[in-house]
């Protein structure tokens, strides 16, 4: 593919991509537009090589995938190595989680969301929010699709829990 | 399946959220550049500083470990010896070594009283 190419197909999943990232990064906007720009440079530079066997969208949620739990790895060892080392200071915390603007039902979905295992976190977003297959959704994150599909029936499941007694709440004050 | 259709009209409204706050690709990438570059950058200057300190160690082993060698010249196979040679030398063994000659006794055979006997019945003999 030719770097205009590239660069087309990226724009046109932008918007998604960056959601995508911000599932990855556990919904804290700096650390998300950090990795996409890192996924975006990965891709232009022709480090990351689209190689055809899923679709374009596929793949590339499968680089910003990668990137962001390459940066969290980089993150957690220089936090935990370097800073308690030499300095002595507690763990940085990075950006508030939740977007500021965000109306009750989201922010109810968002902290639901927050209480699933990653994996669960990652199937549900891809297959509700993106719109991907199950099977989309397992070539994305690089399992199998009967595990993508355990964790999709098993986050499913956990998020009607957390949503129900919530909704229940705002039923019997309205 | 009217629980999936309600749990996807909740991720749409998250979607919708998201996506006022995505900013617009060009600006993105614009961004994204110089972010790559420093990054580069550094990742080089990191290398760089890996390789130097390396050196310096190597430049400052250096010494010591040619005076080390030179205190420790190293030993021929000729000149080796095994540190329990000395339990091969048994005694006698330069009886096995030797060729004996007629009239003469080797020098750790016997004691001088025994010589003296041999020189005896010698002369008795003449």
């Amino acid at each position: 593919m030719e770097a205009t190419d590239l660069q087309r197909e990226l724009e046109l999943l932008h918007a998604d991509s960056f959601g995508w990232a911000l599932s990855c990064c556990r919904q804290r906007k700096d650390e998300a537009e950090e990795v996409l720009q890192t996924a975006y440079i990965k891709v232009l530079d022709g480090r990351a090589k689209f190689e055809g066997r899923s679709s374009f969208r596929t793949w590339f949620f499968g680089v910003i995938r990668r990137t962001a739990s390459e940066r969290r790895r980089r993150r957690w060892l220089r936090d935990t190595l370097l800073t308690r080392w030499f300095a002595g200071q507690p763990l940085r915390s990075s950006g508030p989680a939740v977007p500021p603007e965000t109306d009750a039902d989201s922010s109810l979905l968002r902290s639901a969301l927050s209480r699933l295992p990653e994996r669960q976190r990652q199937v549900l977003h891809l297959v509700y929010y993106q719109d991907l297959t199950v099977e989309e959704a397992a070539g994305a994150l690089g399992v199998s699709l009967g595990t993508a599909r355990t964790h999709f029936d098993r986050g499913k499941r956990r998020l009607r829990q957390l949503l129900a007694p919530q909704e229940a709440a705002d039923v019997k004050r309205s | 399946m009217s629980n999936d259709r309600d749990l996807r009209e909740r991720f749409a409204e998250l979607r919708r959220e998201d996506q006022a706050q995505a900013g617009e690709f060009g600006s993105f990438l614009h961004r994204a550049r110089p972010r790559a570059d420093r990054i580069r950058l550094s990742a080089w200057v990191a290398a760089a500083a890996g390789l130097a300190v390396m050196i310096a160690v190597v430049v400052m082993l250096m010494p010591r470990l040619e005076r080390r060698a030179i205190g420790n010249p190293e030993i021929s196979i000729t000149e080796w010896k095994s540190s329990t040679d000395f339990l091969l030398r048994t005694p006698g063994l330069e009886l096995l070594e030797t060729v004996p000659r007629i009239g003469e006794w080797p020098a750790s055979a016997g004691s001088k009283g025994g010589r003296r006997k041999a020189t005896k019945k010698k002369e008795h003999l003449s």
